[in-house]
């Protein structure tokens, strides 16, 4: 019985795979360009989720190795070829992260969310003054590609895919993924338990920043111009972030429920209520802490909470 | 070596009304400890409204900041009883906290920026009120950044006087350093956070009264008021309010004499700067130590 399960599951993840690589042959260059969004927001968010979703140690730095990765691209994509110019933005990412990672990751809670806020902040104005008052240059022209949205789409549909595997492989079989939720869940605990959470943490920091850096790279492709407030645009940030979090980090696959709706609805509300976009959104961002802390995928565990306490009894909640 | 002298006290001017919005974040996250991401919009919000108060019904600018400070209070208010206080009762824990309020209030924020936007338009506004120069040290400034100075400092002052020599003050300085110490001296810790959070949007609306006489505004300007404040805070150390004073005319002093000195592009390059290496090096904060 679990046997055929198996196989009917493998077999819709086959069948699924198939539908997502033939997609951009069938339907308009316009729907080509929302599954790129979808996908290239996919491998943020569950880069992100790798580290932040896990440890609980919200990071605003996604915009950082993301906006790494797109200079790379900008600066050398045409100089050397595409695929060593996606590695040299993994490297640049890791490279960074490695640093700052290792030097920050005793900040706890809220300084660590200010920092890595700052951070990003401090490179897009040191970039910003480099480009502006040194090379005298207000923006860069992108002048590797473009490539077409289908080229730049079967670069992120494995991307994102590789993404999504690492984090679900670490977290259902790996012990590395135990310690990561460890950490979350206390991190006095943890410690006291053997893991060493400063290592832990900071490979988990550089694996996600190393991917988000490959993806900003990869996205790059598909634009034409570039300065430093559209690389480090802090919204992309607080994009990643509420996505992870509508779609849920306790599950695996939590984003997936956070970046699908969030991406489709930004497309709609930019469409049809341009005017009222930003005030939608945020109204998004205040409904998902409000109603929604658990996430999408949290929900079911979290109606079952509900369900079984009472006046008497709630498992979970503070005295 | 003028400009920096030059720097210093236009610094110091501005230092002045950093540390009061400072003062106004740190009765809110320090005592409550909320990150309360819409304290930029509080302030941009009071001060379009003193602009069209101003140009529209001819409503002086001072009297604006004499009736801004009840209104925002009880703004902070409603908005910490209907938002803020629910997501306290449902985090688990501090982390989750700063997590769930640094969402939620991060899209309230962009919910007011653009109600600003609808109800003002995105073009700059500025009016002219005291502009008059005036000389100190043979460098000349307008009247109406005097004034705001002395104001700004008078309110903190007066804040400072209040936290320390009053009873409800010292509830919010004892809910702030210890939350179970405080319950365990039979404060009324609720009480005091939800007060505490609406001064600290009542000096975020005084503040943006003042601001209006002082600098051009637009529905997008509370940003980076938020983004000081937080540096500030962080900087002075959270919950502790003379830190943030002082860290708030440092601030202002480095940004007034790098500004000078380093050009403009450099400013803010200076500022992450100086939050990246406090937070590495000492991140309760220059004056900070619990």
């Amino acid at each position: 019985m679990a046997e055929r399960k198996k196989w009917i599951g493998v077999t819709l993840i086959a069948v699924l795979i198939v539908v997502l690589i033939l997609l951009p042959q069938v339907v308009t260059p316009y729907y080509v360009s929302l599954l790129i969004s979808i996908f290239m927001y996919l491998a943020l968010a569950f880069s992100w989720t790798f580290f932040s979703g896990t440890t609980g140690y919200i990071s605003l730095a996604a915009a950082a190795f993301f906006g790494i990765g797109i200079y790379t691209m900008t600066i050398w994509g045409h100089i050397l070829s595409i695929p060593v110019t996606i590695a040299l933005a993994g490297l640049f990412g890791f490279i960074f992260s490695l640093i700052i990672g290792a030097a920050t990751l005793r900040l706890k809670g809220f300084y660590f969310v200010i920092f890595t806020f700052g951070l990003s902040e401090l490179l897009k104005q040191t970039v910003k003054w480099y480009e502006t008052d040194v090379l005298h240059l207000t923006g860069r022209w992108v002048q590797a590609g473009p490539l077409s949205g289908q080229d730049v789409y079967y670069l992120l549909l494995p991307l994102a895919a590789l993404v999504f595997l690492v984090h679900w492989i670490t977290q259902t079989k790996l012990p590395f993924g135990y310690a990561l939720r460890a950490i979350g869940q206390d991190e006095e605990a943890a410690r006291c338990m053997g893991i060493n959470t400063t290592k832990v943490k900071v490979i988990a920091f550089v694996i996600s920043s190393t991917f988000m850096a490959v993806t900003g790279a990869v996205i790059t492709l598909r634009w034409i111009y570039v300065d430093p407030f559209i690389a480090f645009n802090p919204n992309v940030s607080f994009m990643v972030v509420a996505m992870s979090m509508l779609g849920g980090v306790a599950k695996p696959y939590g984003p997936l429920f956070g970046v699908i709706p969030l991406v489709l609805i930004s497309e709609f509300l930019g469409l049809v209520y341009p005017r009222h976009f930003m005030i939608i959104l945020g109204a998004v961002y205040v409904a998902v802490t409000y109603f929604l802390e658990s996430g999408i995928t949290g929900l079911p565990a979290l109606l079952a909470k509900k369900r079984f306490s009472s006046k008497w009894f709630s498992p979970g909640k503070e005295a | 070596m003028e400009l920096l002298i030059d720097g210093l006290i236009g610094g110091l001017i501005l230092g002045g009304l950093y540390a009061l919005i400072a003062l106004g974040l740190n009765l809110q996250f320090g005592v409550a400890k909320m990150l309360n991401l819409t304290h930029g919009e509080f302030i941009m919000f009071f001060a379009l409204a003193t602009y069209s108060f101003y140009t529209v019904f001819q409503i002086n600018p001072l009297l604006s900041l004499i009736l801004s400070g009840p209104l925002a209070f009880l703004l902070g208010f409603v908005l910490y009883k209907a938002l803020f206080q629910k997501l306290q009762i449902r985090s688990a824990s501090l982390d989750r906290l700063a997590a769930s309020t640094l969402l939620a209030s991060f899209g309230l924020s962009f919910i007011i920026q653009n109600v600003g936007l609808l109800i003002w338009g995105g073009d700059i506004k500025r009016y002219v009120y005291l502009a008059t120069p005036v000389n100190i040290l043979g460098f000349s400034y307008m009247l109406n950044r005097f004034v705001v100075f002395v104001v700004a400092v008078c309110l903190s002052i007066a804040i400072y006087l209040f936290l320390r020599k009053t009873m409800f003050g010292t509830a919010i300085r004892a809910s702030s350093s210890d939350i179970i110490g405080a319950y365990a001296v039979g404060i009324n810790v609720k009480k005091i956070q939800t007060i505490s959070f609406a001064l600290g949007a009542g000096v975020a609306g005084m503040a943006g009264v003042l601001v209006s006489m002082m600098f051009a505004m637009e529905p997008l300007m509370g940003i980076p008021y938020t983004l000081m404040a937080l540096i500030i805070i962080v900087i002075g150390g959270a919950g502790n309010f003379l830190g943030s004073l002082a860290a708030g005319f440092t601030v202002g002093a480095v940004e007034g004499v790098g500004g000078n000195l380093l050009g403009p592009a450099l400013r803010l390059v200076l500022i992450y700067a100086l939050l990246v290496v406090i937070l590495l090096l000492k991140p309760k904060g220059l004056f900070g130590g619990k």
